[in-house]
């Protein structure tokens, strides 16, 4: 398991209170996304730095590997280039990016088991989630702030569950998404995704009284 | 659950912590954990983690590098067109009530059988300098462990980005087939199934032979190309269902 693992924070994300319609910050929302429309991809930076850290963040706990997650963080925005025209506006921008890259994440993940169902089928590398456990996020050159090593424990212990539980654990206790909103988006019952749960936080605590 | 002294289980104190029990379960268990100091400790230590995953940063920030990259992806796609979602969207929504015809299922399968032929003969005429010979048997394509593949072998880089855009846009476009699955009749189904077993073996067969020779161009457009037909079987069907 890396050491260096280390995240980078921005709180100020965690306590924001959504702009209302008609705020002067959604109107300037709706004014670079309109730029954006029309191709200007300076606009469109503007909108990725106001919301790449949300993004990235789920992509890295959820795949628990950088690598990953730095790859499908840059699917999700040229996923919401490609379909800015559908975004209404009615709903937050954040929220709208957040449903595509869950979306993204529980996709990539689908694709990936198959393939590796199809090529690695005499490949014995035992339980395919064990791959996870190797693959911790890590980022380097970044000052931690009080209370960081709680929280790289507990992040670090996430990294290392098995996809399926660490995807339901990410979405229900970080997230707050609830089990059928869940449900509906990786298509999975809700009493399997309470069981995912429950294993999650066994082993969670497990990991984190040793 | 109905006597005190009966330890709940940790799932239940789970779902005790998530309001999932009943109101009766829930007084049950609250009034064991009052007398029972163990499993207490285990809801105390529990409620500590969920609250903490819950407090945890919901940003972290990438490396800044990622940015330049992606500006740069956004730029060269101006000219690359891909199925969107809302086109995938857009069909599961029209109301055109045309039945399906046979020459239009026809023609799905004979794309599909087409694609074959042609990528399992440029496959065989790219590698045929290689230690397998590749041909097709019939119409049955030859699966991808026909073309050896060392350990570790990888795809071009340039080429992995490219492949995970159409894999999930294939995988959008095959659950909505999905979902239309029960407005098809059995035929159409069967024929659709059938040609897509026939790209899939396809792209199998191309994804190995790249895999063998990952710097060979040819394979990556015959690559390509075999992602756009399945692309191609899976848009069409997926408008042939919205219009039963």
């Amino acid at each position: 398991m890396p050491t260096n693992l280390a995240w980078k924070h921005t709180t100020d994300f965690m306590t924001a209170v959504p702009p209302a319609n008609g705020s002067p910050e959604r109107d300037d929302e709706a004014r670079l996304i309109e730029r954006a429309r029309s191709g200007d991809v300076d606009a469109f930076e503007h909108v990725y730095r106001r919301e790449v850290g949300r993004v990235y963040a789920l992509c890295l706990r959820m795949t628990a590997d950088a690598a990953r997650a730095r790859e499908l963080t840059q699917s999700v925005f040229i996923r919401a280039w490609d379909r800015l025209e559908s975004f209404r506006g009615d709903s937050q921008l954040s929220s709208w990016l957040h449903r595509i890259a869950v979306n993204e994440v529980l996709v990539e993940a689908r694709t990936d088991r198959r393939r590796r169902a199809r090529v690695v089928l005499a490949d014995d590398r035992g339980d395919e989630e064990a791959g996870a456990q190797s693959d911790a996020p890590a980022e380097v050159g970044i000052t931690l702030p009080q209370d960081t090593e709680t929280r790289i424990d507990l992040e670090r212990a996430i990294s290392a569950l098995p996809a399926g539980a660490r995807t339901v654990f990410v979405l229900h206790d970080i997230e707050g998404y609830r089990h059928e909103e869940i449900s509906r988006m990786t298509g999975s019952a809700e009493g399997t995704l309470r069981a995912q749960l429950h294993r999650a936080r066994k082993l969670l605590m497990e990991a984190l009284s040793r | 659950m109905n006597q005190n002294r009966e330890h709940p289980d940790f799932e239940v104190i789970s779902d005790l912590l998530d309001g999932y029990l009943t109101e009766q379960d829930a007084k049950v268990v609250w009034e064991h954990l009052s007398v029972c100091d163990s499993c207490a400790a285990t809801h105390k230590s529990l409620a500590g983690l969920v609250s903490s995953a819950s407090e945890l940063p919901k940003s972290v920030l990438p490396p800044d590098a990622l940015w330049t990259d992606l500006r740069k992806s956004l730029e060269d796609r101006k000219d690359v067109v891909l199925p969107t979602s809302k086109s995938v969207v857009d069909g599961l929504e029209s109301t055109d009530a045309r039945r399906l015809s046979g020459r239009m299922i026809a023609a799905l399968a004979v794309a599909a059988l087409l694609l074959i032929v042609l990528s399992s003969g440029i496959t065989a005429l790219v590698l045929r300098n290689g230690a397998t010979s590749l041909a097709v048997r019939g119409d049955r394509p030859i699966p991808a462990e026909a073309t050896p593949v060392r350990p570790g072998a990888v795809l071009p880089a340039g080429f992995r980005h490219t492949e995970n855009e159409f894999n999930r846009t294939i995988e959008e476009l095959q659950l909505a087939v999905d979902t239309q699955r029960g407005q098809l009749s059995p035929e159409t189904i069967r024929t659709v199934d059938r040609s897509l077993a026939v790209v899939d073996s396809a792209i199998a067969e191309a994804r190995a032979a790249l895999l063998a020779d990952p710097n060979n161009q040819m394979l990556v457009d015959l690559l390509s190309a075999s992602y756009q037909r399945k692309l191609d079987l899976l848009r069409r069907t997926s408008e042939l269902g919205s219009r039963t």
